[in-house]
């Protein structure tokens, strides 16, 4: 489109200021909707901070146990399964196991509940935090019990005044616990790393295993796995479905023990707080996305080829004059193609920013996370993904509303148009 | 240069059927001016229309310079209505949107020449046609008078072999009217221009070389 052009599309645009708004706002209310859908998967599927290089992981977060009566008891992974199981049978540093709690503090006037996981020492190589001072706890503090935490900026800023926190302690659960480490903040939507404090998980008690009691089966840890060359998600499918045919062993013959998992971030998402079994996989959840942003998009797709046609009507005028001095049907047919693609582009860019602007402001409720019962701290920053997929989508509406009433229109006869004819 | 041969145009709708041309026989040779007369509805612009392709005829054969037109592909069509043809039409016809100088540089644009010098010719047919200084100016800002001359100007800049108009001076008063006659015959004169004129003027037409009359979508001379 030739700077002229562009600048006399522009003018008419703001000449006819009700149809421009009744365009644009087709194109970015549903545009904006869609980004927001797609930000909030996005970023709930690949988290920024310390999990953002999850698709190298595979995760275990459910187990179920059925009885052959028809009772279940479903949760996430025992400790004494993952101790006994996992701990010494796959490469230690590859994985991490964490599970969320809460921790209480008080102060002189009022009580703090923090957000609390307790971990393993593997957990700091798995995932990528980012350190602001001193460091993890190691193997050894972990296996011996030692009261050490590590703790977030937020806390260090609202505990210590944002001084120097390492050295320092706290006192969370009854536990006088020493700061050796203080991270950046992690968004509660990384599901597998948010906490405001971090712990080892011996300080913590846990309820025996029992494989004949259902409930005392389960547990509350989540296993993550970092896969590397000599570790592949081969080996850790195995493994993991190694260990599962040997606690259904255990289990007996009425008991069927069944893992959730391994799954990747993405599955977790989409399959929530399914049943592994019924859950039909991650194609089926990427279409069914697909669905909902087609039933989203064809609506307002279908109104804008009405109020092309109701634009292209009142440009037929012009088309006519056009052909009638020499004018291609191809020429008319890409100029109204091009107008339609500044307009859905300009649509577009305004739904990007509505939807960006709406995911600052309404974060704690868009980007609500079920693990956590704070609101979420979503970092929302321009995504290329989104922004190539909105290109997409915007080429899309284009194409819809624009090529069949101006194709239709560039066939008619311009005698027949100058006379009033219409289509 | 234009030669119509049974030439026969029929507008049909749900329920009525009009026969706008009948069995027109024409042949006009190049640089001819000739005006064609007739009651309203005799199909006097249809058959300017078929002349211009911007209408196809029912039955008949359209020969422009030696070739016949049918069979031509939509792109042929629009080479041959840039590059040969020219259009003056009763009620103007201007793109309300754009202003004096895009209207008029409308037909420059489907053809290969550049940005400078598609300004040169704009500005050179608008000072012959003295709306230079109202360049910038929409047609909703201009008299009907000063439309027509930039409706003219539009048909010219282009240079064309054939100018068809439409009742050129029908919009105007005596005086404009005058003056486009006179910029019309300038053009035939000069540049060797072909024009076939509709008009209802009979004063105008005798200034014509020829005059083709019609009734009722015959020719009646």
């Amino acid at each position: 489109m030739k700077y002229r052009h562009f600048k006399q599309f522009l003018e008419q645009l703001g000449k006819n200021k009700f149809f421009t708004f009744l365009n644009l706002f087709g194109i970015s209310i549903p545009l904006m909707i869609i980004m927001l859908m797609i930000l909030q998967i996005d970023l709930s599927i690949h988290p920024s901070g310390p999990e953002e290089n999850n698709d190298q992981m595979l995760f275990v977060n459910a187990t179920r146990i059925k009885s052959s009566s028809g009772g279940y008891a479903r949760g996430k992974v025992h400790l004494d399964i993952i101790e006994k199981y996992f701990k010494h049978q796959v490469p230690e540093e590859t994985m991490a196991f964490s599970t969320v709690s809460s921790a209480t503090r008080f102060e002189t006037n009022s009580v703090m509940d923090i957000p609390l996981r307790y971990t393993n020492s593997a957990f700091w190589q798995v995932f990528n935090f980012h350190f602001l001072e001193g460091r993890s706890y190691t193997r050894e503090n972990v296996k011996q019990g030692d009261q050490v935490i590590v703790i977030s900026r937020k806390i260090r800023q609202q505990v210590f005044d944002n001084k120097k926190a390492v050295g320092k302690t706290l006192q969370l659960n009854g536990h006088t616990c020493r700061v050796i480490g203080v991270v950046e903040d992690v968004s509660s939507l990384g599901r597998n790393t948010y906490a405001q404090v971090w712990m080892p998980y011996t300080l913590r008690s846990n309820p025996p295993f029992n494989p004949r009691g259902m409930g005392s089966a389960t547990g509350d840890y989540t296993l993550t796995f970092k896969t590397t060359e000599d570790w592949d998600f081969q080996d850790v499918r195995e493994h993991v479905a190694t260990v599962g045919s040997k606690l259904n062993n255990i289990m007996g013959e009425d008991r069927e023990f069944i893992f959730g998992g391994p799954s990747k971030a993405a599955e977790i998402y989409f399959r929530g707080y399914r049943d592994p079994e019924s859950y039909s996989g991650l194609l089926s959840s990427y279409l069914g996305v697909a669905g909902k942003i087609l039933i989203i998009l064809l609506l307002p797709a279908l109104n804008l080829v009405s109020l092309n046609l109701t634009r292209i009507q009142e440009k037929s005028h012009e088309i006519a004059i056009r052909k009638a001095f020499g004018a291609t049907r191809q020429n008319l047919v890409v100029r109204v193609m091009l107008e339609n693609s500044v307009l859905t582009l300009i649509g577009g860019i305004i739904g990007l920013f509505m939807a960006y602007g709406v995911a600052i402001a309404f974060k704690s409720y868009i980007f609500s996370s079920y693990y956590v019962e704070t609101p979420a701290q979503a970092i929302v920053q321009m995504n290329y993904s989104v922004f190539f997929v909105l290109i997409l989508v915007s080429l899309t509406f284009s194409v819809l509303s624009g090529l069949i009433p101006s194709m239709r229109i560039s066939r008619l006869q311009p005698a027949y148009v100058l006379k009033g004819g219409a289509l | 240069m234009i030669q119509l041969e049974n030439i026969s145009k029929v507008y049909q709708t749900k329920n009525i059927e009009t026969l706008a041309l009948d069995n027109i026989n024409l042949e006009i040779q190049s640089g001819e001016f000739l005006s064609v007369m007739g009651p309203s509805g005799c199909g006097k612009s249809t058959l300017l229309n078929v002349m211009g392709l911007l209408d196809n005829p029912t039955k008949g054969q359209l020969i422009l310079d030696g070739i016949a037109i049918d069979g031509y592909t939509d792109k042929a069509l629009a080479h041959m209505r840039n590059q040969k043809l020219g259009f003056i039409f009763q009620n103007f016809h201007l793109i309300s949107s754009l202003n004096v100088r895009d209207n008029v540089e409308l037909p420059l644009l489907y053809r290969k020449i550049s940005a400078p010098e598609r300004k040169r010719r704009t500005e050179e047919i608008l000072e012959q046609v003295g709306l230079k200084h109202r360049s910038r100016h929409f047609p909703s800002e201009l008299s009907g008078g000063q439309c027509q001359r930039v409706a003219v100007a539009r048909a010219i800049v282009g240079q064309p072999e054939i100018l068809l108009a439409d009742e050129p001076t029908g919009n105007l008063d005596s005086k404009m009217g005058e003056d486009i006659m006179i910029l019309l015959k300038s053009l035939n004169r000069d540049l060797g221009t072909t024009i076939v004129m509709v008009t209802h003027d009979r004063a105008l037409a005798s200034e014509t070389q020829r005059i083709i009359h019609l009734f009722d979508g015959r020719q009646v001379n």
